[in-house]
């Protein structure tokens, strides 16, 4: 009897077993590009925390994902012949970061999959940013906006600021629309700002040379891979002539720069996973909305503060998500 | 073939306590059915098949009504179930959403404070930025003055404006505003995909300025995603024409996608009845949909969960179901199958080599090799098959020789003519008559008579040692009479006699004149007139079966040829006597084998069912072997009963049918005895027996023939006679065979018992099964809710640590606001400074509560955190009784902080040889707390009815129980109604006002007790008297629970 009902309870079980499981994400082997204008070094922490965002959909780099990754090592030219030779591979989906706009002018055939500073509405990427358009969606960081705001920062840092200087890639895209921003904010605020446009660290060396000559009272730093990767060169150079310098990701903050203001760039890095994801999945790039950056962050550098005598406003401090003092610059 | 009936009744004697619903099938139906090749073959036509679509029919209702009924009861949970939770999630769900939008407008609140008028600009900029910073939802942040001029713009994306002067005097966000003090304003896309809505208060003071708030509604996405409905359900809100304001795919929510056509939403925006349906979801699957309204922004947020998942459950306990029903149709099928085979071919066997013998092939034997009853039955039919056939040859073989002798003798007598005729005559007369002996006998007499030229001539045969005169010629009338002294005289075939002599010696006996033999008896001389005597016997097998006499009146010897034409009649009537013998045996035989098929056919027609089986064995035995009553028993133990009985006057059938003690003849039976033949049971009963009551009844030769299986004794047959006459072997042959037949029966009738006992315990171990599977079902819904707690609980802590810290800073201020009132002195006016007092009195009022109400959510949130905490401290060896007893003073201590006047006795009841117990001590202690708190506050509420003579007490006690201690808390007071005890250790279930409990206490004691130690807790109450909860742990961890 007692051999019965265990048989019995066997069967039930069975019974059970064979029931269908909720459905996973499929663990076949998938291979993506990954295409960017600049140097692996100055993307790396980024393409960290976008991996981190593949491996929470569940996809593990080495177990079922491939990234064939191609940098353009700060030459925009390079940037079509790249993206042709990615797609010739091909990969199911095309991450582009940066340079989407010159990848959009190839018309690919696969889905693209990007994050960028511009606006993608008015780079032609999208009609709305509801609606994407050339097989191609993404995350803006909103750079040019920003610029506006940081400007206004300095302003209210630096008592009586009459004269800023902006270090710019030109090659950068979206850098016009950045500079653009900031003429207009400083003709709104009584600024006369100058622009430095510096496409190699010879012209950025050129260019702090003409800064630290001239009458300048700030400095503020277009961020874009360049600078990320010369962000070292950049903090010291302020903070050896007392300049206040602000930018748009904490890295510069960390390297010493006074401070930043800008959107959480990791979590956009991570919300990228979302869209390939997608993409995998087979969704279109048309029904993916463009998103915008939700959390922006005011990261101060109370070290470099007190080194350069800059007193940054109360009211500022209040919205500070983050100070960085004592020892650590870095 | 005998018609058989359909499966009836299956109530049997012997279990009675098994009674089953009667299938009731037409037989039509039944035979029309095809069944494919395979089954036929396991199921051959006829009992066979019956019996076992009786067992697939019986378990397949049984399995198909039970799984039928399981389904609906499942069917209805799940869908009750699922339409409660969802209606409560939705609930929950427009709760948590509204939250969102009310903790914004709170920290808006306080920037609308009335002195926020007369501060600086630099502070008002500075308020906001705050503002912005801590709800990081709000994108930009507008002041506008009482005259509805813009006077500060805060954005996170553009440069800050202030003193715009820009009108809003026209503009909702401050018109509404100032009317209504709030107003929340209609979602908006900001460039076609960011859902926002503004938020605008009114400030506090006569002209209020207003602040308003741009929300951007993206951060409603961690909200919605947090909420878990179930594995694939999802929640969604939309605004009130049914635009999507947040969805876990937050690209449907960019997209501004309008949902409002979809039935759900349409529905809910129509008229807002909130009974979960299912329909179709966003994404086009089949969903269980809920929602709940949120009145104050008018939204609506839906709840969905997969209709698949609602029903998992059912296809879960369908698969079970027919997984049950097909293996129980299976097992019904092959045991139905195998036992009709093992039963059915053996019978038809039978059934055929009789029926082929009954047409006269009496070379019919059958090859039947098994051991069992039905083996025996075919053996002994083989033996009387052979005895037939013996018989046959041997009568056939005879009437050949007798033919060839009578036809040389014929030829060797042709001059004697008429002796050849007459021979010829009487051998016509045998050769046609064949049942009836007298008009042989007749010739036979007849005609020797005139062929030995005897005056007196008969013919006598020999019956149970005396003669009986079967014809005679000749003989005075007194005939009779010299028989019957004959008879008498030589009873024991004695003495010189010739009749008698004949007979013994097995020879003629020649007397040329019994009147000159001294000594010969005087009858035959002086009745019957006779001198000289010729007497033969009628020789069969060297046995005589009668004899034939000749005499004459005068004396004159027969001569050899008429000696020897005499014998030759001898003979004759000797071969006629034995015809008719072997005839009778014949019929004998064909009527047993009728009477034993008619059992077996009684057998075929009531599968299971004794009564009918048994009264059919015990007609034909009692008919076959010339008994008038008797009886068929069980035997149980020591008792037996009468199973059927026949004859009796029907007092005595119903004394038998009782249960009675066994005893007398049984017990010889018991014994070992083959049977029990008693010759005058009249002679033999002792008074005061059951013998006795039988022989009552004019009962005489009685025999007992024992029901054996193996060596047990299942129980008897009773054949008794009225008259007394002993059993021949071949009767008693034949009532064993059919005591054989009865056994069959019986161990027929107990696989059908057991097979059906079988099915009922695959019945119990469903039930089993469904018990089990509900226990998890309720374990699940339990852990699922720890787990909602958690995260709630994380997503509460911060903003509530942000409403502690300003609300103690902003009572600071208010005391900083009073002092500088003070130090001003006369400089203010009098009307300003009580307005200025009152004003800062109320806030400070307001602030407490905020600070106090804080730290009760504070509170709750850390009980929540606690509550799905994972294990805590360190366990190890404490001694109870000081732990307890510390956690009892604690609980006073803390009991009487919150009421002075606290009355309440602590009754203390700990065993002394309590001991150590592996215990979590902290985590320990939280429970007692919990108890002797709840236990305090259980008396306290009782005493506020102001019963006389109430004393409120409460008992905490210890006791060593082995491998475990067990811990009470007793109080005398409200007690929890049988209702709620249900419901006490649900996490959020308490019974104490809103504001005096959180209801987790007892949730995180149960779980702290069972989870973390691996003990027991469970409660007793009774409603107005008392409440004993009670703590059982293990002295010693158990790994499997310990650190679970």
């Amino acid at each position: 009897m007692q051999r019965r009902s265990l048989m019995l309870a066997a069967l039930a079980g069975q019974s059970t077993l064979a029931l269908p499981a909720i459905a996973q994400p499929a663990a076949r082997q998938v291979r993506i590009g990954w295409l960017t204008g600049q140097r692996q070094a100055s993307i790396a922490p980024y393409l960290a925390t976008f991996r981190e965002g593949m491996a929470a959909a569940g996809y593990v780099e080495g177990r079922n994902l491939t990234i064939e990754y191609r940098y353009g090592d700060e030459d925009i030219s390079r940037v079509p012949a790249l993206a042709q030779e990615l797609a010739s591979l091909p990969v199911s989906v095309l991450m582009v970061q940066g340079v989407a706009t010159q990848v959009a002018q190839l018309g690919l055939k696969i889905p693209v999959a990007y994050v960028m500073s511009a606006d993608p509405v008015i780079a032609g990427l999208a009609t709305s940013l509801a609606h994407p358009s050339r097989n191609m969606t993404g995350l803006t960081f909103m750079a040019a906006e920003l610029n506006s705001k940081r400007l206004e920062m300095l302003r209210d840092i630096v008592p009586g600021l009459r004269q800023v200087a902006v270090i710019g890639n030109p090659e950068h895209a979206g850098e016009e629309l950045e500079r653009a921003a900031s003429r207009e904010t400083g003709q709104r605020l009584g600024l006369e700002v100058t622009f430095n446009a510096t496409r190699s660290i010879a012209e950025l060396e050129r260019a702090l040379r003409g800064i630290a000559a001239s009458r300048s009272q700030a400095v503020s730093v277009f961020a874009d891979g360049f600078a990320l990767q010369h962000r070292q060169l950049l903090a010291d150079f302020a903070l050896q002539h007392r300049l206040p310098l602000i930018s748009g990701w904490s890295l510069f903050a960390e390297a010493g720069a006074l401070c930043i203001y800008g959107p959480r760039l990791r979590e956009s890095y991570r919300r990228l996973a979302y869209y390939v994801d997608r993409m995998l999945r087979g969704a279109q790039p048309a029904d993916l909305p463009i998103e915008r950056p939700t959390v922006f962050e005011f990261v101060v550098n109370q070290k470099t503060a007190n080194a350069i005598g800059a007193t940054i406003p109360q009211h500022l401090m209040a919205l500070a998500d983050r100070v960085i003092e004592g020892e650590g610059g870095r | 073939m005998p018609h058989a009936l359909p499966p009836r009744a299956f109530a049997m004697p012997l279990t009675p306590r098994l009674q089953l619903p009667r299938p009731r099938w037409p037989r039509p139906r039944l035979q029309r059915l095809a069944l494919p090749a395979g089954l036929a073959r396991l199921l051959p036509a006829g009992l066979a098949r019956r019996f076992g679509l009786a067992m697939v029919g019986l378990v397949g209702v049984l399995l198909v009504g039970t799984g039928a009924v399981n389904m609906w009861v499942t069917y209805a949970e799940a869908t009750a179930g699922a339409v409660q939770v969802q209606r409560e999630k939705a609930q929950a769900a427009a709760e948590r959403v509204a939250q969102f939008i009310e903790a914004i407008e709170s920290q808006v609140g306080w920037t609308t404070r009335a002195e926020w008028a007369r501060v600086s600009p630099e502070q008002r900029r500075y308020d906001f930025i705050r503002l912005q910073r801590q709800v990081p939802a709000i994108t930009d942040l507008q002041y506008i003055d009482g005259n509805g001029r813009e006077q500060l713009r805060l954005s996170r994306l553009e440069p800050d404006v202030v003193g715009s002067g820009q009108d809003f005097s026209a503009d909702p966000l401050f018109s509404r505003a100032v009317a209504e003090r709030s107003w929340r304003g209609p979602v908006y896309f900001r460039r076609g995909s960011e859902p926002y809505m503004t938020l605008s208060l009114a400030h506090v003071g006569r002209m209020p300025g207003v602040t308003a708030a741009s929300v951007n509604l993206k951060l409603i996405w961690d909200v919605v995603t947090a909420i878990r409905i179930g594995q694939a359900g999802y929640a969604y809100v939309t605004d009130a024409a049914g635009r999507l304001v947040a969805h876990p795919d937050m690209s449907l929510v960019l997209r501004e996608t309008d949902l409002s056509r979809l039935p759900q939403v349409a529905r809910a925006i129509a008229n807002g009845d909130a009974t979960p349906t299912t329909v179709l979801g966003p994404d086009g699957r089949h969903v269980l949909s809920a929602h709940a309204a949120i009145p104050q922004l008018g939204w609506i947020v839906f709840v969905e969960l997969p209709r698949r998942e609602v029903l998992a459950p059912v296809w879960a306990s369908l698969v079970q179901t027919l997984v049950l029903l097909g293996f129980g149709v299976l097992l019904a099928l092959l045991l139905g199958g195998w036992l009709a085979r093992r039963m059915v071919g053996p019978i038809r066997l039978l059934q055929a080599s009789a029926q082929r013998l009954g047409e006269g092939d009496l070379g019919q034997r059958i090859s039947l090799e098994s051991q069992d009853e039905i083996g025996a039955l075919a053996r002994r039919f083989n033996a009387m098959a052979g005895r037939i056939q013996e018989a046959q040859e041997t009568l056939e073989a005879k009437v050949v020789d007798r033919t060839q002798a009578v036809t040389q003798r014929t030829a060797e007598l042709q001059e004697a003519l008429e002796q050849q005729t007459a021979t010829a005559e009487v051998l016509r007369l045998i050769s046609s008559t064949t049942y009836d002996l007298e008009p042989v006998f007749q010739k036979l007499v007849e005609t020797a008579a005139r062929l030995c030229q005897s005056d007196r001539t008969a013919v006598l045969l020999v019956e149970q040692g005396r003669f009986r005169a079967e014809t005679a010629v000749g003989f005075p009338a007194a005939f009779g009479v010299l028989v019957k002294r004959i008879a008498d005289d030589v009873a024991s075939f004695e003495g010189m006699a010739a009749l008698p002599r004949a007979v013994r010696e097995r020879r003629v006996i020649h007397y040329e004149d019994i009147a000159a033999m001294p000594g010969y008896p005087r009858a035959p001389i002086e009745l019957g007139q006779q001198r000289t005597v010729l007497a033969l016997p009628l020789l069969r097998d060297g046995v005589a079966a009668g004899a034939m006499i000749l005499s004459r009146t005068s004396v004159a010897p027969f001569t050899e040829r008429q000696i020897a034409l005499a014998g030759s009649f001898a003979d004759q009537a000797a071969i006629a006597v034995e015809n008719v013998r072997l005839l009778a045996e014949l019929r004998e035989a064909l009527a047993r084998q009728t009477a034993t098929a008619e059992v077996l056919a009684a057998i075929n027609a009531n599968p299971g069912q004794l009564e009918p089986v048994f009264s059919t064995i015990l007609d034909k035995a009692h008919a076959l072997c010339g008994a008038e009553v008797g009886a068929l028993f069980l035997v149980e133990g020591d008792e037996m009963q009468a199973m059927v009985a026949h004859g009796y006057p029907p007092h005595i059938t119903a004394e038998l049918m009782t249960r009675l003690r066994t005893g007398g003849r049984s017990e010889r039976l018991r014994a070992g005895e083959r049977l029990v033949h008693t010759l005058d049971l009249a002679a033999e009963a002792l008074p005061g027996t059951l013998d006795a009551l039988v022989a009552g009844c004019g009962v005489r030769t009685s025999m007992v023939v024992p029901l054996r299986e193996g060596d047990r004794l299942l129980g008897w047959i009773t054949a008794n006679r009225l008259r007394m006459q002993a059993y021949s072997e071949a009767e008693i042959g034949l009532l064993e065979s059919f005591a054989a037949q009865a056994v069959l029966a019986v161990q027929n009738a107990r696989l059908l018992a057991e097979l059906r006992e079988r099915t009922a315990e695959a019945e119990h171990a469903l039930d089993d099964l469904r018990l089990a599977q509900d226990r998890l079902v309720q374990t699940e819904k339990l852990a699922s809710l720890g787990q909602l707690t958690a995260g709630i609980a994380h997503e509460i802590k911060n903003p509530l640590n942000f409403v502690n810290n300003f609300a103690s800073l902003s009572a600071e201020l208010v005391q900083e606001l009073a002092d500088a009132l003070t130090a001003a002195g006369e400089a203010v006016p009098p009307a300003l400074r009580e307005e200025v007092t009152e004003l800062a009195d109320m806030l400070r009022g307001n602030l407490e509560k905020v600070v106090q109400h804080g730290q009760r959510a504070d509170s709750i949130v850390r009980n929540m955190l606690a509550h799905s905490r994972e294990g805590g401290g360190e366990r190890r060896q404490v001694a109870l009784n000081p732990l307890v007893e510390e956690a009892m003073n604690l609980a006073w201590h803390g009991a009487r902080a919150e009421k002075p006047g606290l009355n309440v006795t602590l009754e203390k009841a700990f065993d002394a040889a309590a001991g150590d117990a592996a215990l979590f001590p902290q985590e320990f202690t939280r429970v007692l707390l919990n108890l002797v708190g709840n236990a305090v506050y259980a008396t306290a509420q009782r005493g506020l009815r102001g019963e006389p003579g109430y004393e409120p007490t409460v008992r905490v006690g210890t006791r060593a129980l082995g491998d475990s201690v067990e811990v009470t808390v007793r109080d005398n007071g409200t007690g929890i109604p049988e209702a709620m005890r249900k419901r006490i250790f649900e996490p959020f279930f308490t019974t104490k006002p809103a504001g005096e409990g959180t209801g987790l206490g007892l949730s995180l004691s149960h779980d702290i007790v069972v989870k973390q130690h691996g003990g027991s807790f469970t409660v007793e109450s009774q409603e107005g008297a008392f409440t004993e909860f009670r703590v059982l742990v293990p002295r010693i961890a158990r790994e499997t629970m310990g650190e679970a």
